[in-house]
């Protein structure tokens, strides 16, 4: 009776087989997707990486551009420069008995050059990922409390 | 035959777990082993390359914002012999660079064909080429490999000479726009490297900034973004270009017209004791120091003691109207010739000026006047008056020393044998006294 039960119930041995096969399927098809993603992820990340690269290099030369740009601008506008090319435009040079002083109230006279402040080295720690990747989800949460809270004490009476 | 298949199925299957145990096996070996975190160090070297980078140099400005001193870009051009395929390739490298470059053939060949260093896989042929040349080099570089891909044969063994292995570094180097401008002032910056004399080297500290080492991940997946290296601080000068330049042509003249060795000339605006120009003959070029190794004194204003002369007259005055021996209208009678501790001081011309004021004595530069000035106001008083600055170093002139040990200065109320640099006389005006 009991092995009358049992043989009632056990798969067809064709069926099993199948099993088997569509089990180990499914693990090499998802074995292969994570594959896929992580593949795909992982190419992503470098051609990013190399695009950094590529971008460092071209602010490299950039900055080499602009230096030699302003030395240029320095050699073009040169006191020799400026003067030859005064004279061309058929200017003569002026002498103390040419000129007349005027007293222009108000003008402060000709200012010096000024430096821009010395930027230091805060882009040195500059991240390159957006920090919102890498805030955590209990400092979103605790911002966002905080903002709440704070636009509540506004209303306030 | 069941069996068989069976039995061979088994045995495949034992093969591959056994072949799959043995891979697990040595993974887990190589990150086991002894040599496993000597292998990781190798891998990180590899990995990573540290760069030493150093930042631009500073700029140095006059007063209104004009560059004196910048930098531009340049070319180190060299060759990747492993990139350099056989003797038509050096050939033809050695060709256009020698042309562009205006080098020799033979040694360019030479170089590339038999390096000093054999196991070299790099020859830097010309360091410092300007950017026209090397754009050039480039250019012709291009032109060849557009010739190639049109023929289509780069690749197989017939291919054309070419410049390929031929490589050209950007860098930046010191430049000076203005070139023999103020050059006295600015001094100058070598290939070197080093800073020399002037501007450039008092305050190269500050010009340079600080040479940062940054460690560049070679993996792309490890990237990082290189940081931001400051350039170094740019300074701007009190000079005024076109005061500077003026200056420069007068004393230029000045010097050509009576015939003199050199020359030098200060301006500065007396309220804020601001120099506007400082020029000197003759004066070099910085862009090519090396023209002027032999140049004595770099900057006369500074370096050089000179007898201030008659600029003298204007201390030993401003010491009798401050000390109130003598006024503006005081009267003088200028007899064109005086003796003061047995000797006989002269005027200028050698000629007697008569009646005069103080007002006059100054406008006609009186040597006679200031003298009898410098006895009215007294040795001591005049003395107190000369006070020595500790910011100033002493003069390299030998007077003799007198038996109190000050220095003997004969007729320096008329600005005669005491010698010290001409900025002294500008900027710690009344400079010294004798007794050092």
């Amino acid at each position: 009776m009991a092995q009358g039960f049992i043989q009632a119930y056990r798969q067809a041995p064709w069926r099993i087989q199948i099993q088997r096969i569509g089990s180990i399927l499914l693990l090499m098809v998802v074995a292969a997707l994570v594959a896929g993603v992580y593949l795909s992820i992982s190419a992503q990340s470098s051609a990013i990486g190399v695009e950094i690269q590529v971008l460092e290099n071209n602010r490299e030369n950039m900055q080499r551009e602009i230096a030699n740009l302003k030395n240029q601008i320095g050699v073009l506008t040169s006191a020799v420069e400026m003067e030859k090319r005064a004279k061309e435009m058929g200017f003569e040079k002026v002498t103390t008995y040419d000129m007349e002083y005027m007293l222009v109230p108000g003008y402060p006279g000709r200012q010096t050059a000024m430096l821009a402040p010395f930027s230091g080295t805060e882009a040195a720690n500059r991240q390159v990922s957006n920090p919102g990747f890498t805030t955590s989800l209990w400092d979103w949460l605790a911002r966002g409390v905080n903002y709440l809270s704070e636009q509540t004490d506004e209303v306030l009476p | 035959m069941k069996t068989d298949f069976s039995t061979r199925l088994l045995f495949i299957r034992i093969l591959f777990i056994l072949a799959g145990a043995a891979i697990l096996l040595q993974i887990v070996h190589l990150q086991t082993s002894a040599s496993a975190s000597d292998l990781r160090k190798l891998g990180e070297l590899y990995s990573y390359k540290r760069e030493l980078v150093y930042p631009e140099r500073g700029y140095i400005y006059d007063r209104y914002g004009r560059l004196l001193a910048g930098n531009e870009q340049v070319y180190e051009v060299g060759v990747n012999l492993s990139e350099m395929r056989g003797q038509n390739n050096a050939q033809s490298i050695a060709s256009v660079v020698s042309t562009v470059l205006d080098m020799d053939y033979n040694e360019v060949y030479g170089n590339l064909t038999n390096p000093k260093n054999p196991e070299a896989v790099y020859v830097v042929l010309k360091n410092y080429v300007s950017l026209e040349k090397g754009n050039r080099l480039k250019s012709i570089q291009n032109e060849y490999e557009k010739y190639i891909a049109e023929m289509g044969s780069a690749k197989s063994q017939s291919a054309p000479p070419n410049l390929r292995g031929l490589e050209l570094a950007p860098h930046l180097q010191r430049s000076y726009p203005e070139n023999n401008l103020a050059s006295n002032i600015l001094g100058f910056y070598t290939r070197n490297n080093e800073a020399v004399m002037g501007i450039e080297s008092k305050y190269n500290d500050l010009l340079e900034g600080s040479p940062v080492e940054v460690v560049v991940s070679i993996d792309p997946n490890q990237i990082e973004e290189i940081p931001t290296i400051p350039s170094g601080a740019s300074l701007i000068l009190t000079i005024d270009r076109e005061i500077q330049a003026e200056m420069e042509n007068i004393i230029d003249r000045a010097v050509k017209s009576s015939g003199s060795i050199s020359g030098t000339l200060l301006v500065y605006d007396p309220e804020t004791g601001e120099f506007l120009a400082m020029a000197s003959n003759p004066r070099m070029n910085p862009n090519v120091y090396w023209d002027y190794l032999d140049m004595k004194h770099f900057n006369r204003s500074v370096d050089y003691p000179f007898e201030p002369g008659s600029v003298f007259k204007v201390l030993t005055m401003a010491a009798a109207l401050d000390n109130g021996t003598v006024q503006p209208d005081t009267p003088f009678v200028d007899t064109g010739v005086i003796e003061v501790g047995g000797l006989k001081i002269y005027n200028w011309d050698r000629s007697a000026w008569g009646p005069q004021t103080m007002l006059g004595c100054m406008q006609h530069s009186l040597n006679v006047c200031l003298s009898w000035v410098a006895l009215q106001v007294g040795a001591d008083n005049f003395y107190s008056y000369l006070k020595p600055s500790a910011s100033v170093a002493a003069p390299t002139s030998t007077w003799p020393a007198n038996h109190s040990g000050r220095w003997q200065c004969p007729a320096m109320e008329t600005g005669m044998n005491p010698a010290w640099p001409p900025i002294l006389s500008a900027r710690d005006f009344p400079p010294r006294r004798c007794n050092w």
